[in-house]
């Protein structure tokens, strides 16, 4: 059975490379055969909101999106996605708001491999 | 797959969210009785501190964090030498925190399976 | 063989990172793997060698190494690497990772 790698992510969408890094770690570990979980903590969340339109940029939740797309699975936490006025059903598609009780723990207790990419 | 995780919290309280975060992933991982342990190094030996009134920037308490982290038997360990190094006191501690040295880190490490860093 | 990969995000003027490196794990046993501000790690005299001194393997990020205008003939330490061997040292060759 292929290993498991799980990426927790707690940098927010546009301060630092952070978000687009570990979307791009879930992809090469994909290419890799490896089955990828990516879960988004604190500030992280605001990456995996639907709608981003930086001018500039690279548009990480368009990067998050296509990862899920792709077959990475992932969730954000939703304590912290709530306390930033988001609301259900703003997340990039096939991203699910959800908790450290049972989508983190289940990432985690599946995984061979954690990588926490945060400042 | 994965069977421990420890929690390593590097940041003092209250100015960031990162301490308390991490104490409530702790918190998540060890309700579901994976074997969990938090260790405070560096800035994060100051959420040992037992005078803090978290009330007083109108956040929630560290210490109360950490202390639930106990009902579920995960131990929450002090570098020593990070305490000394920021004129914390061990006498200066709450209660039920394990004072451990730098040197039993690698063990600690090697004792689990994950380890996360907030 | 390393067993711990080390993440490291940060410039060397914002981090020390080998401390931290040295109190978790054997250097024998320690890749480093250097992304984003992290790569600077590998360029600066003195900084480099410590790390060097303290990971027996240092991954730097290719493209976030070209990013900030150096090359791997730049590179004081390690080598420079693709995301695919990045994710080869997480997954393969260490037990564990480590951010500092």
């Amino acid at each position: 059975m292929a290993k498991t790698l799980t990426i927790l992510w707690r940098t927010g969408s546009m301060m630092a490379m952070d978000a687009n890094v570990a979307a791009k770690l879930a992809k090469a570990a994909l290419e890799k055969g490896y089955k990828v979980n990516m879960f988004g903590y604190g500030e992280g969340v605001t990456a995996a909101k639907k709608g981003q339109k930086p001018k500039r940029f690279p548009n990480v939740g368009e990067e998050l999106e296509a990862a899920c797309k792709e077959g990475v699975s992932i969730a954000v936490c939703e304590t912290c996605y709530a306390a930033r006025g988001f609301e259900r059903g703003e997340e990039i598609s096939g991203a699910k708001v959800g908790s450290l009780t049972n989508d983190l723990f289940r990432f985690l207790s599946e995984s061979d491999r954690l990588v926490t990419i945060a400042r | 797959m994965a069977g421990s995780i420890l929690v390593l919290i590097t940041k003092a309280p209250y100015g960031l969210e990162e301490a308390f975060a991490g104490l409530r992933l702790a918190l998540a991982t060890g309700v579901n009785g994976m074997k969990t342990s938090v260790l405070m190094v560096e800035d994060g030996v100051f959420n040992a501190v037992g005078s803090q009134r978290s009330e007083a920037v109108r956040m929630p308490s560290n210490i109360e964090a950490t202390k639930e982290l106990y009902d579920f038997d995960v131990p929450v360990y002090v570098v020593k030498e990070d305490m000394e190094a920021r004129g914390v006191a061990e006498s200066k501690l709450f209660d039920g925190l394990k004072v451990v040295p730098a040197s039993l880190v690698r063990k600690l490490v090697a004792e689990h399976d994950l380890v996360t860093t907030f | 063989m390393p067993r711990t990969a080390f993440v490291i995000l940060k410039s060397p003027q914002e981090q020390d990172p080998t401390h931290s490196m040295r109190r978790v794990a054997e250097p024998a046993e320690s890749s480093a793997i250097l992304l984003e501000d992290g790569v600077y790690q590998a360029l600066l005299a003195g900084a480099a060698e410590k790390l060097g001194k303290a990971a027996a393997d240092v991954l730097v990020s290719r493209d976030d190494l070209e990013a900030r205008g150096f090359g791997p003939a730049d590179l004081r330490i390690g080598r420079a690497a693709e995301y695919g061997d990045i994710v080869d040292c997480i997954m393969e060759r260490t037990e564990r990772s480590v951010t500092v």
